[in-house]
C-alpha cells in the first residue's frame, strides 16, 4: 500500500445545483456567514433554442500536488499533507493574504472575524476519522465522490479508471486533485481560473527574494566602502579646517564632546 | 594661529523628534514585512502579534507628517520650501554625485541646508510616503478585493518599500561618511561641517548670527 492521494472526482452529469454540499460544508466547518468554502459553478447555456444544454460544477480547494498558495505562503501556515489536502495552520497564519491572488481557482477568502485566510480543509477532522468530507456526504445524487486517488478499490479511483477525468485549468502546472467527468464530450472546459495572476504572484515571490538579496547587497556594499570615503572625507575636513583656520573639534570621535558642549 | 570650532544650530527639538518618530516606526515597519520574505524568520511572525505590530507602526508612520505640522509648522514648510527648490548649483552638484559618494568632496558647487542629493532623496521619501501610506490603507481595510487588485496594490506596498529601504541605507551611509549625525541626535553641526557640507546655508546663519563661536 503506497502513499495515500486523496482528491475528488466529479460527475458533471450528476450534478442538479442543489447545493447540498456548501450547505453541508458551512454547517460542518463552520464557516463564516456570507462566506463559502466551496461553489457550484454553472457552465453554459450553450446550443440554440430549443436545444440548449447547461452544466453544474461543484468545487472547493483543488488539493493541489504543486499548490502556489503554498509556495507563497512565507509563515509555512500552509501546508500540503502526506495524503495531499492541502491545509491552513491557523496559529501561523498572519493573514497576509499573499496566498489569495495565488491561487488560480479563487478557493481563498479571508476571515476578518479570526483574522486568517480560509478554505476548503478537505474536512481532514472527517477524512482522519475515517468519514467522507461533509460535501460529498451530503451529495444526494454521488455528483461528489471523495476518495483516495491511490488505492484502486476506492470509488474515486474508479471512476477515473476510464480516464475520461479532467483537471481545470491544468496549464497551470498546479496538479489539482479534483477531476470533472464531462456530462459530454461537448462541455466547455472551465475558464474560470486566474492563470496569469498564479503565474504573476510566483514570479512575485522570487522577486521579493531578490529585493531583499539586493537590499542586503547594497548594505554590504555601502559597508564596503564606508571606510574609503569616511577617510577621504575626513580629509577633505581637514583641508577646509586649515583654509579657515579653524580647530577640528571631532577628529571622527567628536560626538561625545559635542554634547558636552550643549549641556 | 587657528580658532576652535563653532557650532550650528541645524534642527529644533520637534523637527528631530518627528525624525525619530518616522525612523522607528519605518524601521518596525520594514523588520516586520521584509521578514515575511526571510523563511527562517517568517515563522516568528506566526501569531497575530506581528500584524498587530505593523499596524501600531503603520499608524504612526502615517501620522508622522500631521504630528510634525501640529508641533513645527514653521519647520515642516521649511524643510518643504528648502527641499523643492532646485537652484544652477543643485543641478551642477549632480554631476559630482559619484565621486561625492566616495567621500571625494571637492570643488563642490556650494550648498544650501539641503543638499541636492538630499533634495531628490525627500522628493522620492515623498512620493514612497504617498504610495506605501495608500497601498497600505487598501490592503488594510479592504480584505474583500478582487485577487488581480490585491497584487497591484502588493506590488505598489512592496516596490515602494524596497525603493524606501535603498534610499534608508543611502541616507545612513551619507550621513556617517560626512559625519552629519550631531545635527539630528543633539541638534547642532559643527561649523566645520557647515562650511564644508552647506557653505550658504552658513552664511546665511552667519548672517542671522546664529552661529554660536566659543570663547577664546
Amino acid at each position: 500500500m503506497g502513499k495515500k492521494r486523496y482528491g475528488f472526482v466529479v460527475r458533471e452529469s450528476l450534478c442538479i445545483d442543489c447545493r447540498a454540499c456548501m450547505v453541508a460544508c458551512s454547517v460542518e466547518n463552520n464557516v463564516r456567514p456570507g462566506k463559502h468554502r466551496n461553489w457550484v459553478r454553472t457552465i453554459g447555456p450553450t446550443g440554440t433554442f430549443p436545444a440548449l444544454t447547461m452544466w453544474f460544477r461543484p468545487g472547493t480547494c483543488m488539493h493541489c500536488a504543486n499548490p502556489p498558495c503554498e509556495i507563497v505562503c512565507p509563515t509555512g501556515a500552509t501546508y500540503r499533507r502526506d495524503d495531499g489536502l492541502v491545509e491552513i495552520d491557523k496559529d501561523k497564519c498572519i493573514g497576509c493574504k499573499y496566498c489569495m491572488p495565488a491561487c488560480p481557482y479563487n478557493a481563498r477568502y479571508f476571515d476578518e472575524t479570526r483574522g486568517v485566510v480560509d478554505k476548503c480543509t478537505g474536512c481532514a477532522h472527517r477524512v482522519d476519522a475515517g468519514e467522507e468530507p461533509a460535501c460529498a456526504h451530503a451529495c444526494m445524487t454521488g455528483a461528489l465522490v471523495f476518495g483516495d486517488l491511490n488505492d484502486p478499490t476506492s470509488k474515486a479511483a474508479q471512476l477515473l479508471a476510464g480516464g475520461q477525468g479532467r483537471p481545470i485549468g491544468p496549464a497551470t502546472g498546479t496538479q489539482p486533485q479534483i477531476f470533472y467527468i464531462p456530462a459530454t464530450a461537448a462541455a466547455p472546459e472551465d475558464h474560470a481560473i486566474r492563470t496569469s495572476v498564479n503565474t504573476v504572484s510566483e514570479l512575485w515571490q522570487d522577486l521579493h527574494v531578490a529585493g531583499s538579496l539586493g537590499l542586503g547587497l547594497a548594505s554590504l556594499g555601502a559597508l564596503g566602502v564606508f571606510g574609503f570615503a569616511h577617510h577621504n572625507a575626513q580629509e577633505h575636513f581637514a583641508s577646509v579646517a586649515k583654509e579657515h583656520e579653524l580647530t577640528p573639534e571631532d577628529q571622527g570621535k567628536g560626538e561625545a564632546s559635542k554634547e558636552e558642549d550643549q549641556s | 594661529m587657528t580658532r576652535p570650532d563653532g557650532l550650528v544650530p541645524r534642527y529644533r527639538l520637534m523637527q528631530r523628534v518627528s525624525h525619530w518618530m518616522l525612523t522607528v516606526s519605518f524601521g518596525v515597519l520594514l523588520l516586520s514585512g521584509l521578514a515575511l520574505f526571510i523563511p527562517v524568520v517568517s515563522h516568528w511572525l506566526a501569531s497575530s502579534a506581528g500584524r498587530t505590530l505593523h499596524r501600531i507602526a503603520a499608524v504612526g508612520f502615517g501620522l508622522t507628517p500631521l504630528f510634525y505640522f501640529l508641533t513645527d509648522r514653521q519647520g515642516l514648510t521649511q524643510l518643504l520650501r528648502d527641499s523643492f527648490s532646485y537652484d544652477k548649483d543643485d543641478l551642477a552638484w549632480f554631476k559630482h554625485f559619484i565621486p561625492y559618494a566616495f567621500g571625494l568632496a571637492r570643488n563642490l558647487p556650494p550648498q544650501g541646508r539641503i543638499n541636492a542629493g538630499e533634495k531628490l532623496h525627500h522628493a522620492a521619501i515623498v512620493v514612497g510616503f504617498v504610495v506605501i501610506s495608500l497601498s497600505g490603507l487598501v490592503l488594510w481595510f479592504w480584505a474583500d478585493m478582487p485577487a488581480e487588485a490585491r497584487l497591484i496594490v502588493l506590488m505598489a506596498h512592496d516596490l515602494s518599500m524596497l525603493g524606501m529601504a535603498v534610499l534608508t541605507v543611502g541616507h545612513v551611509f551619507f550621513v556617517f561618511v560626512y559625519g552629519a549625525f550631531s545635527g539630528m541626535w543633539n541638534g547642532y553641526v559643527t561649523e566645520l561641517y557647515a562650511r564644508t557640507e552647506h557653505p550658504k546655508w552658513l552664511a546665511r546663519m552667519e548672517a542671522e548670527g546664529k552661529v554660536m563661536r566659543p570663547e577664546r
